[in-house]
């Protein structure tokens, strides 16, 4: 009899509080005034610190800066993408949405007509004007701008310790041929430390790639879509990179190599140099420093091919901020986009945090709290700086940054000269291209991985990829590319 | 449960006591293969930073600091911990009442329609439910971003309902014809004799559910925004693993990563011993006989 | 029958409505979340995309799509070919495992094994890959410098090998899996009657007789359920491969599971995502069915 009483009291209210407990859902919409929003962002972003209450102090600071309500979705970083993916196809699509890798995911959204194009909104903003054009025709789909790129384009280069290189007499110039690399990379002794290293994403490659001129996607060349992959160009680099490897110049574990492990690496001196970004200098002084193994860094922008063509790994437009089609408000929706990405100081709170709950300022030197740092708050100017704004904070930097971080803007600077190709890939213009994209970009990496590998010979790892992108029906793709008409 | 108890006196065989010797050192030989993971991670938790930078492996400890875990404790962990334990046991309490009840009406061979509901119950077996209908219906029943979403959509577990259909279809029918006889209802039985009986398979659901709430990540990541109400194992492993995206600002060292896991199972494995008495043990047998 | 159940109708329906009382919060809950998403299903034969986008019905567009792409197929054949090796070398494992265990007679040892075989139940995949990584690294993981301790190649990069990868599955998922599967078995072989085993030894039989002839048959049914459960969990399989798969092993590793989320989510090809569930679904109730038969006939004991 007690039995059957907890089974009725338990399921009636399972069944009740679950149909009545109904989330705060909002229909506000009122222009200029304080409407709620729903921002999705990594969680990584907010304040950096992982710590629920202070993301949500994060927000509600951004919240009265703008004079809007955020609604916070902070999702982990590694399940970003599919989260977006879930929240949008089930049509509780959020409002303000940060697009990651978007030169890979930005065109579905805007073929799907999932976010609103915001030409009109930029041309009315002083700072979203101010842009440099470039990275507005990036993507630029149908003649429209979907997106407000949230960062300087993203470059990538070999970041090489002046400790090994004086140790190993290895001589490290900002340009190199490959032929020359190979040679001084050689006299490290591969024995003792990993000569050269990268995280296990095959897009990586891309960096040798350049220094023959190949480019592994499809793009435009000469007026005419091409498959960059299957090409002599992009055959010779794979040549070279297995050369590197066989050679054991280039770390025989690259492919399992997690981004943590890898700059652990470097900055230990376990290895003597690593692809990274561009931003990353103070880092990995900061971090040498204080893991024992101080020492300088020193960039290698690119190497130089045979025939003269050479290029940093130009991710490009790496992350933007999007509209929601189905967003009540949009016009606040951009006044929230444009302090996201240009106003310094929600820039300086999202990432670095608010002040006296993320950090504290001494004699005008500000530090993390004990809690911020804790929950993994890093105190970096390296991203704050990545932004297209200038960005002053009202503090001063430890001593070691402010003097590494002098010599990061030179280099990011400088990096600007050397940049490689970047291209979008053109899903808008083709349906099938759509359809196959991320398989396709799949079998690219799985064939480039067991060329240099060597679980396969360079011809019959081709001969799979040409099956292959016969069998989805790659010329049609191209066709349909070079068809496309506006 | 040993073969041979005490009470008969015979002889080993040579070949049993060869059998007996040779089994005891495979498993400890299977023991060392789990245990030299398991010792590595302990040590890796608690040695200093520059002992475990580069591709370095422990065996013996070289240096002890609790550093990792007094930040673990200091990055909100007891309240995830707290609310992870609260819908943990509610969950697990309703889906032992839920499984055990369901189990004991599906295993009455007399059951009207029984053929039809093992059907159906074979059919979410074998039919999966993908993550999108699923977040739809949770988000049609206004669950998503509640604390309800953290176990309701997930209360039943198949695999452990029909575990505990077949281990109640084993107890003989008479235990119950007597007990109906002597004008027991349907929950007196369930409560008076099968319960009792069933105890061995219940510790081991009871335990199977419990870890299953406890290391529910995925599920929570899709149908919760609000950190708040994240669950332990979230918080964990965004700590653990936010220095390997690629624009990670941090540095995430192994002996962090290795407290952040042993933070994570602790709480399971304290439980453990205590579930694990119930079903390691032939003790329930005299009951069986009645 | 006893005469005096058959003779009160009532007291009979009260018992019915009493074990229906019983399932009926479960039933609810299958209903609730288990059999209306199923009727997400339908989304096979349409070329959705999001619930909130304008969508048509496609009829077989999509079964089609799946039979002329060189990814489906491979994603099939692994599926098979994993499950298989899965259903062969792990489901006998905990069986085993259990029968060791309980012929320890030192109670302390036999709970020490069952926990330390427990514990990597509570690493989450994402850690059971990174143990495995590390494990196997070429030249400095433990098992390269035993191969290297005994004359073999120290320079085996198990991880990015095709032929090594699917041993690599097998062997993580045993490893992690083995102790929870053992203890189902240990409740069951709790169950086996005692006094079975001394009338045995009266009559003369030795261990494997004793196997054979008690030990087995009173374990059958779990086997049977076990059998039908690592059935469905082995077309899940999900988790454990797209944290463990690199690119140079994708052609051996990837897996309908992983290839439907992919295209799902990631590709936001729902339609079609769901039609290559279904047809996992399709595939794993065949599996069921005909191992419900070779079951029915070896052991005389249905799967269902």
């Amino acid at each position: 009899m007690k039995l059957r009483k907890l089974f009725l009291v338990v399921l009636s209210v399972v069944l009740v509080a679950s149909l009545f407990n109904c989330g705060d859902e909002t229909s506000a919409i009122a222009s200029g005034a304080n409407v709620e929003l729903t921002l999705a962002q990594t969680d990584s972003w907010w304040g950096t610190a992982k710590d629920p209450e202070l993301q949500k102090a994060v927000a509600k600071a951004i919240g009265e800066k703008t004079n809007l309500t955020i609604k916070e979705m902070v999702i982990p970083n590694s399940q970003y993408k599919q989260k977006l993916g879930l929240l949008f196809s089930s049509g509780d699509n959020p409002d303000v949405v940060r697009v990651m890798q978007a030169m890979n995911y930005l065109p579905g959204f805007v073929v799907n007509g999932e976010i609103i194009a915001l030409d009109d909104y930029i041309a009315k903003s002083k700072a979203a004007s101010a842009v440099d054009p470039a990275y507005y025709d990036f993507l630029r789909i149908n003649g429209k701008v979907h997106y407000v790129p949230y960062q300087k384009p993203a470059q990538k280069f070999l970041w090489v310790r002046q400790d090994m290189a004086d140790k190993y007499k290895v001589s490290i110039k900002k340009e190199m041929g490959t032929e020359e690399f190979f040679n001084e990379m050689k006299k490290i002794n591969a024995a003792e430390v990993v000569p050269l290293t990268f995280p296990k994403f095959i897009d990586n490659l891309q960096y040798f790639y350049n220094a023959f001129g190949g480019y592994a996607n499809i793009y435009e060349k000469d007026g005419k879509h091409i498959d960059g992959f299957n090409t002599p160009e992009v055959k010779e680099a794979l040549v070279y990179i297995k050369k590197l490897y066989d050679a054991k110049i280039l770390d025989q574990e690259f492919v399992t190599n997690e981004n943590n492990k890898m700059r652990e690496n470097l900055f230990t001196g376990k290895t003597a140099a690593a692809i990274d970004y561009y931003n990353r200098y103070s880092y990995y002084m900061s971090n040498a420093e204080s893991s024992g193994n101080a020492s300088e860094f020193i960039p290698m922008y690119t190497l130089v091919g045979p025939k003269g063509t050479k290029g940093t790994l130009n991710e490009a437009i790496q992350d933007a901020w999007v509209i929601s089609a189905s967003c009540k408000n949009p016009d606040r929706a951009f006044d929230l986009v444009q302090a996201l990405a240009f106003d310094p100081e929600v820039l300086t709170i999202s990432q670095i945090g608010v002040k006296d709950l993320h950090y504290t300022i001494e004699n005008g030197v500000a530090g993390s709290t004990e809690k911020a740092k804790a929950t993994g708050a890093s105190f970096n100017p390296g991203y704050l700086f990545a932004a297209n704004v200038d960005v002053k904070v009202p503090f001063k930097w430890d001593d070691a940054t402010e003097k590494s971080f002098a010599k990061q803007l030179a280099v990011a600077k400088e990096v600007e000269a050397f940049k490689g190709p970047a291209y979008a890939i053109p899903v808008w213009k083709s349906d099938k291209l759509a359809e196959v994209n991320l398989s396709v970009k799949k079998k690219r990496e799985e064939i480039a991985s067991k060329i240099v590998l060597g679980t396969t010979s360079l011809e019959a790892g081709m001969k799979e990829y040409e099956e292959y992108w016969n069998s989805i029906e790659g010329p049609a793709i191209l066709e349909q590319c070079n068809s496309y008409k506006n | 449960m040993p073969l041979l108890p005490r009470s008969t006196k015979m002889r080993e065989t040579l070949s049993r006591r060869v059998f007996v010797i040779l089994n005891i050192v495979f498993l400890i030989v299977l023991c060392i293969v789990y245990i030299v993971p398991i010792w590595n991670v302990v040590i890796t938790s608690v040695a200093d930073d520059t002992d475990v930078q580069g591709n370095v492996y422990l065996l013996y400890p070289k240096s002890f600091t609790l550093k990792a875990y007094l930040r673990i404790l200091d990055g909100g962990y007891f309240k995830a911990f707290m609310l992870t334990l609260v819908t943990s046991v509610i969950g697990t309490v309703l889906s032992i009442v839920f499984t055990v009840a369901a189990g004991y009406s599906l295993s009455q061979k007399n059951l009207i329609g029984r053929r039809v509901f093992m059907l159906l119950i074979t059919i979410t077996l074998i039919f999966d439910v993908g993550i999108i209908p699923r977040y739809i219906v949770v988000s049609m029943y206004k669950m998503t971003n509640t604390y309800w979403a953290i176990f309701i959509p997930m209360l039943m577990s198949t695999f452990n309902l029909i575990i505990v259909r077949n281990y109640l279809s084993t107890v003989p029918e008479s235990l119950m014809e007597s007990a109906r006889i002597d004008g027991c209802s349907e929950f007196g039985i369930l409560l008076r004799i099968i319960i009792p009986v069933a105890i061995p398979i219940i510790a081991a659901v009871t335990l199977f559910y419990f870890v299953l709430y406890w290391n529910r990540y995925t599920e929570i990541v899709m149908f919760i925004n609000d950190q708040t109400k994240s669950t332990l194992q979230v918080l964990l492993r965004t700590l653990m693993f936010e220095g390997d995206s690629a624009d990670s600002r941090v540095q995430i060292f192994d002996n962090f990563k290795m407290a952040v896991m042993v933070m994570g199972m602790l709480p399971v494995l304290v439980l453990y011993p205590f579930i694990q008495r119930y079903f390691i043990s032939g003790l329930m047998l005299g009951s069986i006989k009645g | 029958m006893i005469a005096k159940r058959t003779t009160a109708f009532g007291l009979k329906m009260k018992h019915q409505a009493s074990l229906l009382i019983l399932l009926a919060p479960a039933m609810i809950w299958y209903i609730a979340f288990n059999f209306i998403p199923l009727i997400g299903n339908l989304a096979s034969f349409t070329n959705l995309k999001s619930v909130v986008l304008p969508w048509k019905i496609v009829g077989f567009d999509n079964f089609i799509r799946m039979y002329k792409s060189p990814d489906f197929w491979t994603a099939f054949w692994n599926t098979l070919i994993i499950s298989f090796f899965y259903i062969v070398f792990y489901f006998p494992m905990p069986i085993i495992l259990a029968l060791l265990m309980n012929e320890l007679k030192n109670r302390s040892f036999k709970r020490a094994v069952q926990t330390i075989v427990y514990i990597p139940y509570f690493f989450s995949w994402v850690v059971v890959g990174s143990i495995f990584i590390t494990l196997l690294a070429p030249n400095r993981g433990i098992v390269n410098i035993i191969i290297g301790f005994f004359g073999g190649p120290s320079d085996t990069y198990f991880m990015a090998s095709t032929q090594w990868f699917r041993p690599v599955l097998v062997m993580s998922y045993i490893w992690r899996q083995v102790g929870y599967g053992t203890v189902i078995y240990l409740a069951a072989l709790s169950t086996v009657d005692l006094e079975l085993y001394d009338a045995a030894k009266v009559d003369g039989a030795g261990y494997w007789l004793q196997l054979i002839h008690i030990t087995l048959p009173s374990i059958r049914n779990t086997i049977v359920t076990m059998l039908l459960l690592n059935l469905s969990a082995v077309m899940r399989i999900f988790d454990q491969i797209l944290v463990m798969q690199i690119p140079a092993v994708y052609s051996v590793s990837d897996v309908l599971r992983t290839y439907a989320f992919r295209e799902g989510l990631d590709n936001r090809a729902i339609g079609y995502a769901t039609a290559v569930s279904l047809l996992t679904s399709l595939l794993s109730c065949l599996l069921v069915l005909s191992m419900n038969k070779i079951s029915k006939a070896i052991f005389d004991e249905s799967v269902l």
